[in-house]
């Protein structure tokens, strides 16, 4: 395996946006990294595109990619849409990643691109519904919110978590957002906004969910020969890891086993632990979702996430940034978009071009993305390790 | 009042099969491993544990359990009208998750994990024709 890295990419700002075009997103996102790693769009080889919603939102259920990349001249080369519901665009960058890694590519594209809002948050909803069994629990009325409240409740008994250590994370996340050009939301919010805005699925309220976004994201990776010529300060990609969950009808929907499996594979593989990394982009879909996550991947022990957003550990200058960007709480989740705007995040990051939101000296950065709901279970949990 | 064929309301399950009723009583249909016992809601024609399909026949599973986890859902898909309850139970004796719509008590009221749950038939909703559409439902037993 070849070690691969990033040398480019590229972010549309994250907002509502429901009268531009998806291609205008995606063109944007996809030039700017383009530009950002100093190539020709006929140097690409082949490009993954991901996406969720679209289907359902405008239609657009098919060939994604071949609409987006046309406007930046990429013709005659492998396009393949990808999709895994939250976790789309992290997937789309694992698969460029395994196309360089393998060695039958030297210069991959992936490219995340979303339109979530529809302004019919019905709609919205119903697109986010195919992250589930649409045939079984979404058919029954289980909404992707109403999911992340069961395992809220479970963890909240197993862990005595407090609803107002839960809104801490969307609290966090609103100040960071404050400090990101590109984020959908700027504006900082108290533990009592959280708890007092309107119930979603209880106990997650509005401002515990993710908000309905669009946008696009775009990273240029290349092997360890080409990057050499393009830049001195590639960022490398250390590990990739792609789990599924266990769909075990009986098992503890307060830990997400496939996060556990997934975060042990993508230390082994970057040879580093928790303890190295100084930022982490984490699928923050719902304040709870944060907590299990930073847990699960084992980034903070079991059970301690509360005491850590006590403490402000977990804030940009603490013992770990988590979600420096302002996560998907405050900088949007425009649903396929998100992986890849996470990878981007943190590249900003390791080469010191965060800007306000930097976090000094970062060296080593995660991005991670989780997908649906299935069986009371996660499909996908998609997990990257970036180093300088 | 005249009514053709057309007008007539349907009555639709939304997952079809997914009970029969034996002696008025409802039960969910799924499938059994009779090498390692697993149950499967809805059923499963290969034991995910066994890897096999020999041996996994469809069943009638319980009608009874206990509250795993619920919330209140208040923002859904336009078919649905919300707030509805939602949860997991836990269904005996095969000990397996099921999410269901809760009926039977009032939303203001706190149900506690563990409590004794048991299955009903009760309209889900009605869709866009006006059709009535039906589920299996659980609802905390009244002693």
């Amino acid at each position: 395996m070849r070690e691969v890295a990033v040398i480019g990419v590229g972010m549309t700002n994250f907002g509502k946006f429901l009268e531009t075009p998806i291609k205008e997103l995606g063109r944007r996102a996809t030039w700017d990294a383009i530009k950002d790693a100093g190539i020709s769009p006929k140097d690409i080889q082949i490009a993954y595109v991901g996406n969720a919603c679209l289907g359902i939102i405008t239609g657009q259920a098919m060939v994604l990619g071949q609409i987006i990349l046309k406007e930046v001249g990429v013709r005659g080369i492998p396009i393949t849409n990808v999709e895994n519901a939250c976790a789309s665009g992290s997937s789309a960058f694992r698969e460029a990643w395994m196309a360089v890694a393998s060695g039958m590519y030297d210069i991959a594209l992936a490219v995340g691109a979303e339109k979530l809002y529809a302004g019919d948050t019905k709609l919205s909803t119903k697109a986010l519904s195919g992250g589930s069994e649409v045939e079984y629990e979404a058919n029954l009325g289980l909404t992707m919110p109403g999911h992340w409240a069961l395992r809220a409740k479970r963890f909240m008994e197993k862990y005595g978590t407090t609803k107002e250590q839960l809104a801490k994370v969307s609290v966090k996340n609103h100040k960071n957002g404050c400090l990101n050009p590109r984020s959908q939301y700027k504006k900082p919010c108290t533990v009592e906004e959280v708890l007092n805005s309107p119930m979603i699925a209880d106990p997650l309220t509005l401002l515990s969910c993710n908000p309905l976004g669009d946008g696009a994201a775009a990273a240029v990776l290349v092997s360890k020969d080409v990057a050499a010529k393009y830049t001195t300060t590639p960022i490398w990609v250390a590990a990739s890891a792609l789990t599924t969950g266990s769909y075990d009808l009986d098992r503890e929907i307060s830990r997400n086993q496939l996060e556990e499996v997934a975060g042990k594979q993508a230390f082994e593989m970057a040879g580093i632990g928790p303890q190295d990394l100084d930022l982490a982009e984490v699928h923050d879909c719902f304040t709870i979702a944060e907590f299990m996550r930073v847990e699960g991947l084992g980034l903070v022990p079991e059970g301690e996430y509360g005491k850590w957003l006590d403490a402000g550990l977990s804030e940009i200058g603490g013992k770990l940034a988590v979600n420096p960007s302002g996560g998907l709480l405050a900088k949007g989740h425009p649903v396929g978009a998100t992986g890849v705007a996470q990878v981007a995040e943190v590249v900003w990051h390791l080469r010191g071009e965060a800007g306000e939101r930097q976090v000094q000296g970062a060296t080593v950065g995660l991005a991670h993305c989780s997908g649906g709901g299935v069986a009371s279970d996660t499909p996908a949990c998609c997990v990257h390790i970036l180093k300088k | 009042m005249s009514t053709s064929l057309y007008e007539e309301k349907k009555t639709i399950e939304a997952i079809p099969g997914a009970y029969e009723i034996v002696d008025n009583q409802p039960h969910l249909v799924g499938t059994q491993c009779s090498t390692c016992g697993a149950a499967f809601f809805p059923p499963r024609y290969i034991c995910s544990y066994c890897l096999t399909d020999e041996g996994v026949q469809k069943a009638r599973l319980g009608n009874k359990g206990k509250l795993y986890s619920y919330t209140i859902i208040h923002v859904a898909s336009k078919e649905f009208n919300p707030p509805y309850a939602f949860g997991f139970v836990i269904i005996e004796p095969e000990n397996i998750r099921i999410p269901t719509v809760l009926t039977g008590f009032d939303l203001d009221e706190e149900l506690k994990s563990g409590t004794e749950m048991e299955m009903v038939i009760e309209t889900l909703r009605h869709d866009e024709h006006g059709n009535e559409i039906v589920s299996y439902m659980f609802r905390p037993v009244v002693r």
